[in-house]
C-alpha cells in the first residue's frame, strides 16, 4: 500500500538535485542606451557594440582570472559604461565597454547566483548561495594574478538560510530588492556608503507560494515605481515596492491545470518603456508579454511570440528604443545539406509595431547575421491565443527542467521520510528523559 | 473589547523559547500583552502548547495572553510580524554554534539584525543573554556596529521589571545559576534610522 511506496522512495531518494554540474544556460545583456548585446553560453562571451557595429567574443590575456564555468550572471551598467559577468567559477569581472578588455576581477568565496549595478555606475552588488549580498567598487585596478577569495568585497544584506536569486537596484538608486529561494523578497534602502551595509529595509513582498526567480523594477508612464516579480509558483506578480503591497498576481497556469505537474516557473522577466513587462518560462518555446492597466495596478497579457526551433528563452532584455531581445536554446531542425545541427545558442528579436505598447518580429533586421544567430518569432494570433492557451501549452511542450531552477525546488519529502530523519534529532531525546 | 476595534496585535516574542519559562512569568507581568514563543523543535514547542493550556485550566482567566508557535524564526520572522509590530524581542541562551563555520548560523548576525530592526517599533527593546562569553562578545559587537540599534544604559536596564527575568526565568537561565556560571546581558533599543543612513 502507500507505506510500501514511502519505502521505496526512502531507499531510492539518496540521490540530490546538486549533485550534477548544472547545464549551460545562455545568459543575455542589453546596453539599454546603445542597445549594445552581451551573450555568454558555458565561459564564453561574445559581445555586438551597436556604436561601431563591431561584433567580437571579449577576451581575457590574464589565464588564471579567466572565466572557466558556466557563466551566469551578465549584466550591462545602467548608463553602459561597464559590461559585469560572474557564475560558477566564482570569478566577477568587471569589463570596460570602449576598450571591451575587463579592468578588475574579484573573487566570490562562493559560486554568484545574481548581481546588478547602482545606477551611479560606481558600485556592483552580488549574491551568493549562502543568501549574502556583497559589495565592489567599481574602479578599474590592475589585476593581481592571484585573487584572495572575498578580497574586495562587503557584505551589504542576507537572507539568512536562503539562496538569492536575484537583485535589482532601483533606477533611481534608492531600493535594492532582493528575492530568494524562500519566496520572500526583500526591498532594503540604499545607504549611503555601500561598504557599511544596507541596515535599513523599507519592506517585504511577501505572497509568492514557492522560489521567487527573478526580479524587476517598472517606472509606469505616469511615473509610478512598481515591482515586477517571477516565480516558481508560475506567477507574475505586482508591488508597490515601498509598502509591500501585493497589486496583481498574474496567473500563467491555473489551479487545475498545476494539479500533479510542477507550475511553470518563470525564469526571466524584463520592463521595458510603456509599460510593458517581457517573460520567459522555464522549457518554453514562448516570449510573453504582459502589459501594465492604464489605471496602473493590473498586469494582462497582450501578445505572445512563438520562437522557431522551439527554442525556449532563458534571458530577456529591452532597450532604450523599444526593442526587446531574448537569447534562447533549441534544436535547429534537420535541413538539406546541413552536417551539424545547432542548438543555439539563438537571438530574437522583436521591435515595437504602432505607439499602443505592442510588437513585432524584427529578428532578420535588427540582429547583423554575421555576429550573433538570429531565430524568428511568430506572433501568436488572437483566435491561435484563445484556442492553444498557455495551459495547454506548457503541458505540451515541456522541455526539461533547466538544472538551476531544479536546484531552487526544495525536495519533496514523504511522511515516513520526514519521521525517519527526526529519530537521530536532538528533541527527540527529550521522551527518553 | 469593543465590537468595531482593530484585533490587538502580539507585541513580545521570544525566539526559541524553550520550554516556555520566561513567557509564562511575562503573561502575568503584562497582562494585557499578547506575545509570543517561537520554538523550532516539535516535541518542545508541543510541551509548551501543553504546559499553557495546563495553566489556562489552573488559573482560569489568566495565560490568555501567551501562545507557542513552532517555527524556524531564521526564517520567518517577516512572515509573522509586521514592521514595527513588537515591542520586545528575546533571544535567551541562543546556540552558541562554536565552529567559525558555522558562526552565520548564530541567531544574532549583522544579517539578521536588519530583519529585527525592521519588526521592532521605534524605542522597542531586544533582549539578549548567553553563558558563553565568546558568543556575549560576538552579540556585543553585531549590535553595537548596527546603526538602527542604541545600547540601553546601566540605569534604564535596571529600572526595566524585565531585567532579572533573563536570568531566572527560563529553565537555561536557572541551570547557569545553579552551576554559577557567568551570565552576558547584551540590551539594545531600536531606535529611528538616522538622517543621514540612506540615499533619500
Amino acid at each position: 500500500g502507500d507505506v510500501d511506496g514511502d519505502e521505496e522512495i526512502l531507499k531510492n531518494n539518496t540521490s540530490t538535485h546538486n549533485d550534477d554540474p548544472p547545464e549551460a544556460i545562455p545568459a543575455l545583456s542589453v546596453d539599454y542606451a546603445s542597445g549594445s548585446l552581451a551573450v555568454a553560453y558555458g565561459s564564453w562571451i561574445r559581445i555586438y557594440d551597436a556604436r561601431t557595429n563591431i561584433g567580437a567574443e571579449l577576451l581575457e590575456d590574464n589565464e588564471s582570472i579567466r572565466h572557466t564555468e558556466s557563466i551566469r550572471c551578465l549584466q550591462f551598467s545602467p548608463h553602459g559604461k561597464y559590461l559585469a559577468s560572474s557564475g560558477d567559477d566564482k570569478l566577477v569581472k568587471l569589463w570596460d565597454t570602449s576598450s571591451w578588455k575587463c579592468v578588475h576581477s574579484w573573487l566570490s568565496s562562493k559560486k554568484v547566483s545574481a548581481i546588478a549595478f547602482t545606477p551611479s555606475e560606481d558600485w556592483l552588488l552580488y549574491s551568493n548561495k549562502f543568501g549574502e549580498v556583497l559589495s565592489v567598487q567599481c574602479v578599474p585596478s590592475e589585476t593581481s594574478s592571484i585573487l584572495t577569495p572575498g578580497e574586495g568585497s562587503h557584505l551589504v544584506l542576507g537572507h539568512c538560510c536562503s539562496i538569492v536569486t536575484d537583485i535589482q537596484v532601483d533606477p533611481r538608486g534608492k531600493l535594492i530588492a532582493t528575492a530568494d529561494r524562500d519566496e520572500k523578497v526583500r526591498i532594503s534602502r540604499m545607504p549611503r556608503d555601500l561598504s557599511s551595509g544596507a541596515h535599513d529595509i523599507a519592506s517585504f513582498c511577501l505572497g509568492h507560494c514557492s522560489f521567487v526567480s527573478c526580479l524587476a523594477f517598472l517606472t509606469s508612464k505616469a511615473g509610478e515605481l512598481f515591482l515586477v516579480s517571477g516565480g516558481g509558483d508560475g506567477t507574475v506578480r505586482l508591488w508597490n515596492p515601498l509598502d509591500g503591497r501585493l497589486l496583481d498576481t498574474f496567473e500563467l497556469l491555473s489551479e487545475e491545470d498545476m494539479e500533479g505537474s510542477e507550475a511553470a516557473a518563470v525564469v526571466a522577466l524584463a520592463s521595458g518603456p510603456k509599460d510593458s513587462v517581457a517573460v520567459a518560462i522555464q522549457g518554453y518555446p514562448e516570449i510573453l508579454l504582459l502589459q501594465l492597466a492604464p489605471g496602473g495596478d493590473k498586469l494582462a497579457l497582450s501578445q505572445r511570440f512563438q520562437l522557431a526551433f522551439s527554442a525556449c528563452p532563458s534571458r530577456l532584455g529591452f532597450s532604450e528604443s523599444g526593442a526587446l531581445f531574448a537569447v534562447a536554446l533549441g534544436d535547429e531542425p534537420e535541413g538539406e545539406g546541413q552536417n551539424e545541427k545547432s542548438s543555439g545558442p539563438w537571438i530574437a528579436a522583436l521591435k515595437p509595431h504602432g505607439d499602443k505598447g505592442l510588437y513585432s518580429d524584427a529578428s532578420a533586421t535588427l540582429l547583423p547575421s554575421e555576429i550573433v544567430t538570429a531565430v524568428g518569432a511568430t506572433l501568436v494570433s488572437t483566435e491561435e491565443m484563445e484556442r492553444t492557451n498557455l495551459k495547454f501549452l506548457a503541458r505540451t511542450t515541456r522541455l526539461g527542467l533547466v538544472v538551476p531552477i531544479q536546484g531552487l525546488l526544495k525536495r519533496k519529502i514523504c511522511e515516513l521520510e520526514r519521521e525517519q530523519r527526526k529519530v537521530n534529532r536532538n528533541d527527540k531525546k527529550l521522551l527518553n528523559k | 473589547p469593543a465590537e468595531n476595534a482593530p484585533l490587538p496585535l502580539v507585541r513580545f516574542a521570544d525566539v526559541g523559547c524553550g520550554f516556555g519559562g520566561l513567557m509564562i512569568n511575562l503573561a502575568t507581568m503584562f497582562p494585557s500583552e499578547l506575545m509570543v514563543g517561537m520554538e523550532l523543535r516539535d516535541k518542545v514547542s508541543e510541551y509548551v502548547k501543553e504546559r499553557v493550556l495546563a495553566l489556562r485550566r489552573t488559573h482560569p482567566g489568566q495565560y490568555q495572553n501567551c501562545a507557542c508557535i513552532r517555527t524556524n524564526s531564521m526564517k520567518y520572522m517577516p512572515n509573522y510580524f509586521r514592521q514595527g509590530q513588537l515591542t520586545k524581542l528575546f533571544f535567551l541562551f541562543p546556540d552558541p554554534h562554536f565552529k567559525v563555520a558555522n558562526h552565520r548560523r548564530r541567531i544574532i548576525t549583522r544579517s539578521l539584525l536588519a530583519e529585527y530592526a525592521y519588526i521592532l517599533a521605534e524605542g522597542g527593546i531586544l533582549y539578549t543573554v548567553t553563558d558563553v562569553p565568546e558568543l556575549g562578545e560576538w552579540m556585543s559587537r553585531a549590535l553595537e556596529g548596527h546603526p538602527l540599534f542604541e545600547r540601553l544604559s546601566a540605569e534604564a536596564l535596571e529600572l526595566d521589571p524585565v531585567y532579572p527575568l533573563l536570568t531566572q526565568s527560563s529553565e537555561e537561565g536557572k541551570k547557569v545559576e545553579r552551576n554559577e556560571g557567568v551570565t552576558c546581558i547584551n540590551v539594545f533599543r531600536r531606535i529611528p534610522s538616522p538622517a543621514s543612513l540612506n540615499v533619500i
